[in-house]
């Protein structure tokens, strides 16, 4: 049989345990409640162009707590040496995307209709404008696109999407 | 004038638990982790407050007699029959205090066992959101606070059956060896 002096230092080790978990549960809940409630930046992933519907589809990851919109999309295109396109510039094209927290999510960038098809090393800048539930300030992400290049620009995409993880 | 001291002890007692359930009506929708830690550890303890008091009152009673202190059987007695009329009738007047105790700590266990399953089940059902076998981020974290709340009383019914098992056991040796002495007593008269 137990001495009372065993079974309340049992008791009051549990109760330590269980005081301990009560902490770190309600002190998880405040850290996990304020970390969801910091807007983040988003990150582009990866780009891909579809030649059928003529646009680049992006693959944006919102690494934040909140979810962010993107309200607005321009982009520069500059020709490559194989193409005959002049190059030109389209904005402020209205669009409602909206980024869940952590998903990544995919947004579509229509070129300019009856434009060329994209050749190799033909570059568009695309810039998504989005706003954030906590205040009325546009933010800009810039993303550099070029046709078939692996070159500097997939690069940088591809330390950004390790970086961003 | 007990009247009336009846009457403002209830109106106080009543605007307490308003005021409780103001606090907690409240807190749930910004903090429903708190108010369901609040909400589990009262709800859990209006369960176990018969196991609490119970078991203390035994471990408490079987320690006094040990150390040799006067427990008065009726009192005793009351906690395992409903009546005085009811304990006259099954003898219980007739039996040792650490007899009665005895038969009051299994009349607890029903309850033990009771509470015990229902601790039980809640913390299943925190255990499978907490593993991800469910998930809800709204139910969840709330599931789990209910469970940390619960688990507070809990603790407190497992140290108490603990220590009025020690005691009892303690008594109950005491109470044999009583007996064994006054009937040697008796053989040596004769």
């Amino acid at each position: 049989m137990r001495k009372p002096a065993a079974i309340l230092t049992l008791v009051g080790f549990v109760m330590l345990l269980l005081g301990w978990a009560v902490g770190t549960f309600f002190t998880e809940r405040t850290v996990a409640k304020a970390i969801a409630t910091i807007p983040a930046s988003p990150i582009v992933l990866n780009a891909k162009y579809d030649k059928e519907k003529h646009s680049i589809f992006y693959s944006v990851l919102n690494p934040g707590g909140t979810p962010l919109t993107v309200v607005e999309e321009s982009f520069v295109f500059t020709p490559g040496s194989e193409s005959k396109e002049k190059g030109y510039v389209v904005s402020h094209i209205p669009v409602h995307v909206v980024l869940p927290p952590g998903v990544v999510t995919t947004v579509e960038l229509k070129l300019k209709a009856g434009t060329e098809k994209l050749h190799v090393g033909d570059a568009v800048l695309a810039t998504f404008t989005y706003v954030h539930p906590l205040s009325k300030d546009l933010y800009s992400v810039i993303h550099p696109f070029t046709m078939g290049v692996k070159g500097e620009n997939k690069k940088e995409v591809k330390n950004g999407k390790e970086g961003g993880k | 004038m007990e009247r009336v001291v009846w009457w403002i002890a209830l109106t106080l007692f009543i605007l307490s638990i308003a005021l409780g359930l103001f606090v907690l009506a409240v807190t749930v929708a910004s903090n429903p982790e708190a108010a369901a830690f609040v909400l589990g550890l009262l709800g859990f303890w209006l369960f176990a407050n018969r196991l609490i008091f119970g078991f203390g009152q035994i471990a408490n009673l079987a320690s006094s007699f040990v150390e040799g202190e006067e427990v008065e059987k009726e009192e005793v007695a009351k906690k395992v029959a409903q009546s005085p009329e009811e304990a006259k009738l099954r003898g219980l007047e007739e039996l040792s205090v650490a007899a009665l105790l005895a038969i009051w700590r299994s009349s607890l266990e029903p309850f033990k066992y009771a509470y015990y399953l229902g601790f039980f089940l809640l913390f299943l059902f925190a255990l499978m959101f907490e593993l991800n076998i469910i998930s809800s981020l709204v139910i969840g974290p709330v599931v789990e606070a209910l469970t940390l709340g619960a688990s507070i009383p809990t603790v407190l019914v497992w140290g108490l059956e603990l220590l009025s098992g020690y005691y009892l056991s303690k008594a109950l040796e005491k109470a044999v060896k009583e007996i064994e002495k006054t009937e040697g007593e008796k053989k040596e008269e004769k």
